[in-house]
């Protein structure tokens, strides 16, 4: 019995044990003998959410496309099969080769939401790798980490050498293929991250040094290398790789669907969104290219559903004649289409309409504030017509379930912005009634979170508002929203707190993140996982306020992530946050005049809209 | 409108062993569509291909005689369906046989009743021998009672009525290979590690493999290829 075949007899012990076998279909598994480098990308999380990700699935074909590397995938494991590890002293291990992560040369890991920080911590244990830059030598894989995280990566400095920052696929061979030669001519980790901190994107934490002052702000961060981490940027997106073998999973995982970036980027331009900011400028691909790649992944997967992915699908140019080809030419065949998000107008349901023959699902809109003078200020333009248009809409066009996503503590929120809430979620729900006057069925779905304020965003400045406050607003929605047709579901405020913390931290939240994951932390964004006590225990013994990351900062202070440019000014997050408090709405570039963000300019790229010959 | 019925045998292998039945109709179903298969649908909002296996066979166990029938609209030969199958299962899962059925056929949970599994058994040396012993002597018991634990509690069952036929075969120092034939279906269900709670110790097991099935009655025995 091999070495690895002694664990797996002991998967019939844990939950979901395909989670750790690999083996699905479209898996790619190189030779290891006939390659010269070998990554591990890896996701701090289970399996069924990390192989969601888009973002791994490109670059896992693209570097195994590479005649002279290879790439392998690693997800969190959950307790159960930790301490089977543990207990048969096999290493965290890839799922391709069943080879431990040491052996690698490279382990990148995606970081999405700031929750998953202490994980990456779990599995750079597990498989036997010090957990702390400094304490790895040149036998130790480079760890490196990527996504939306990337923007302000600083809580995960002491932990990570090289963060890639920005879309990864404009650099990622350009850097490994940087790390093969480098291991050729024999360079040590040092020689190795300075010829590296030379490639867009990459950001080399160790480059930097940061001084504080008496009262804890940032007296200046310097760069030793000189260089100034840039994000990278897919200028040619039409052509850009997307995955082809896509990899189809044995058990039922989060998005178990093909998904397809029919655009990179929005430019919708809400201020409290950090996806809308650092992925900037809006890039379509042709309707052409698109539909043949369709083709092709419906052929190579046997999926029975596809999705047409992007931050706001409604906004794609040709989206009706893209979604009615794509219906015409798969429905047939028993694969059901469909669009992540919808905004909030006729135009979108009508879309709905077109792929949801079958409307006993819901419908989502995201009013995000409750009243109209509040979503002027986040630079959403919906009126509250627009929402009952949408919604009636949609009532009468079959569905009965709705689902309404609002924020709470909004800059410049106030009592009457969440009565607004109420009020909106009254006034849908009156519709509802009017439509199904007889039905059980109607359901209005209130789902409200936590505004976390964001780095690299018009409200990078702003203050989050506490866990109590966050309570009493919820208790109002609770008092206010009692009905038969409404549910009222919110995020639990403690991990919007944690969130807001790192999200907006320095590095000296390392030692925290350190010592909370020794004292048990792991897998925080799972609410029955998290253990808030371990995080609170180790801010007070490192001696840190967490209050301190969640206030209001004055724009004379340097923020933690000042030294990273996102390609968007901060002259023009300033002006945005300036307009937001006049509750001035910023346009969209898609139509109208550039709105100066600056991105384009700084990047050297520029938006591409099919058919309008900016391409 | 269904125009032709398939029945096929495959197996599956070590490497998918942990599948649930579940995942195996969804891995089946789109290794299928791969094939480019034109499966039958049902009708309504969520149609579903119209196949259906064999009885379940519990995670972590491979099997090397699996049966799934499966309807197609359109009439493809049996040897070229079980090819483009073939080309498009992941490692571990293989059609072995594929039969166009003559006549629309008795689904196979209501004909399989026999299921013959391969423990791979290991024990101490010295131990071997009574092992070989207390098992053998199953055969010759009128009782033997197990306890099954199910989300209503424990409940102690007597297996021998399910229990057809063991074989034991020693081999290496410590090693033993027992193989059980047993009732599978509405009649009664032998679980493969049912025996192992026969035994006063533990011992430690090195796989387990579904080895075959069929429908038997008065002693005849037709294999499910043979049944459509």
């Amino acid at each position: 019995m091999s070495e690895w075949e002694r664990v797996a007899s002991r998967l019939a012990e844990v939950n979901k044990p395909t989670r750790y076998t690999g083996g699905e279909y479209n898996t790619i598994e190189k030779d290891w003998n006939a390659v010269d480098l070998k990554v591990a990308l890896a996701f701090p999380d289970v399996y069924e959410i990390g192989l969601s990700h888009l973002g791994l699935r490109i670059l896992y074909e693209m570097i195994n496309g590479h005649p002279r590397m290879l790439a392998e995938r690693v997800y969190a494991p959950w307790k159960d099969f930790q301490e089977v590890l543990r207990s048969e002293g096999y290493p965290l291990y890839a799922l391709e080769s069943k080879r431990g992560l040491k052996d690698f040369d490279v382990v990148g890991f995606s970081l999405q939401y700031e929750l998953s920080y202490s994980t990456v911590l779990t599995m750079l244990d597990l498989a036997g790798i010090p957990v702390r830059s400094v304490d790895r030598d040149e036998s130790d894989p480079l760890v490196i980490a990527g996504g939306p995280c990337a923007f302000n990566p600083e809580p995960m400095a002491d932990f990570i050498d090289l963060f890639l920052i920005g879309e990864g696929e404009d650099v990622i061979i350009e850097l490994l293929e940087t790390i093969m030669a480098g291991r050729k001519q024999g360079w040590d980790k040092a020689r190795m991250m300075e010829e590296l901190a030379k490639l867009p994107g990459v950001y080399v934490p160790g480059h930097f040094t940061v001084e504080y002052n008496a009262d804890g702000t940032i007296a200046g961060i310097h760069s030793v290398s000189g260089h100034k981490p840039v994000r990278a940027v897919v200028r040619d997106f039409n052509h850009a790789p997307s995955p082809k073998r896509w990899i189809v999973p044995f058990m039922e995982i989060v998005h178990d669907r093909v998904a397809y970036e029919i655009q990179r980027g929005c430019t919708k331009g809400c201020r409290f969104c950090q996806a809308g900011m650092i992925y900037r400028p809006v890039r379509e691909r042709d309707p052409q290219v698109i539909m043949d790649s369709l083709k092709q992944l419906v052929r190579d997967t046997g999926y029975e559903e596809l999705s047409l992915t992007s931050l706001s699908s409604a906004d794609y140019s040709h989206i009706r004649q893209l979604l009615e080809e794509a219906c015409g030419c798969f429905t047939p065949a028993q694969v059901n289409v469909s669009l992540p998000s919808l905004r909030i107008d006729s135009f979108s349901v009508d879309l709905a309409k077109t792929f949801q023959s079958n409307r006993k699902g819901s419908l989502t809109f995201a009013p995000e504030a409750g009243t109209e003078r509040m979503r002027r200020v986040i630079n959403k333009g919906v009126t509250e017509e627009d929402l009952m248009v949408a919604s009636e809409a949609a009532f009468r066009s079959g569905w009965q379930k709705l689902k309404l996503y609002f924020m709470l503590g909004l800059p410049t929120e106030t009592e009457e912005d969440l009565e607004g809430i109420v009020q909106l979620a009254r006034k849908v729900e009156k519709l509802g009634r009017q439509v199904y006057p007889k039905t059980n069925a109607l359901r209005i779905t209130v789902s409200v979170s936590t505004f976390v304020p964001k780095a690299h965003t018009p409200y990078q400045w702003h203050r989050q508002i506490s866990v109590e406050e966050t309570r009493e607003k919820q208790r109002y929605l609770q008092e206010n929203l009692r009905s038969k047709v409404i549910e009222l579901n919110w995020h639990d405020p403690v991990l919007s707190r944690m969130e807001g913390i790192f999200a907006r931290g320095d590095r000296r939240l390392g030692e925290v993140i350190y010592k909370a994951w020794q004292k048990g932390a792991g897998f925080d964004s799972w609410a029955d996982e998290f253990k808030y006590e371990c995080w609170n225990e180790a801010f007070a013994e490192v001696g840190i306020d967490p209050d301190f990351y969640l206030r209001e900062r004055p724009y004379d202070e340097i923020l933690p992530w000042d030294h990273l440019d996102s390609g968007v000014s901060r002259e023009f997050l300033k002006e945005e946050n300036e307009r937001a408090k006049r509750g001035i709405l910023t346009a969209d570039c898609r139509d109208n005049p550039c709105t100066r963000c600056g991105v384009c300019f700084n990047l050297g790229v520029g938006p591409r809209l099919v058919g309008d010959g900016r391409g | 409108m269904a125009v032709a019925e398939y029945r096929l045998c495959f197996t599956k292998g070590s490497s998918v062993r942990f599948l649930s039945h579940l995942d195996m109709a969804k891995t089946m179903e789109r290794a299928l569509r791969r094939a480019d298969i034109p499966l039958a649908y049902s009708e309504g909002f969520h149609p579903h291909p119209k196949m259906s296996f064999g009885p379940a066979l519990a995670v972590g166990i491979s099997s090397l005689e699996e049966y799934l029938d499966v309807e197609t609209v359109a009439d493809i030969p049996a040897e070229e369906l079980q090819e483009r199958l073939n080309r498009s299962l992941p490692e571990g899962l293989r059609i072995l046989a594929a039969k166009r059925c003559l006549k629309r056929p008795k689904p196979l949970n209501a004909v399989i009743n026999r299921a013959v599994y391969r423990l791979t058994l290991e024990t101490e040396p010295s131990r071997r021998p009574a092992v070989m012993e207390i098992l053998e002597h199953c055969m010759s018991s009128d009782r033997l009672e197990v306890t099954r634990v199910n989300k209503n509690g424990q409940k102690v069952v007597n297996i021998r009525p399910w229990l057809h036929n063991l074989k034991t075969e020693a081999f290496d120092e410590a090693g033993l290979q027992v193989s059980v034939t047993g009732e599978i279906g509405s009649n009664g269900n032998l679980r493969p590690d049912d025996i192992l709670q026969l035994l006063p110790f533990p011992v430690k097991v090195r796989n387990i493999v579904r080895a075959e099935m069929w429908h038997e009655e008065h002693g005849i025995v037709v294999k499910p290829l043979d049944l459509c």
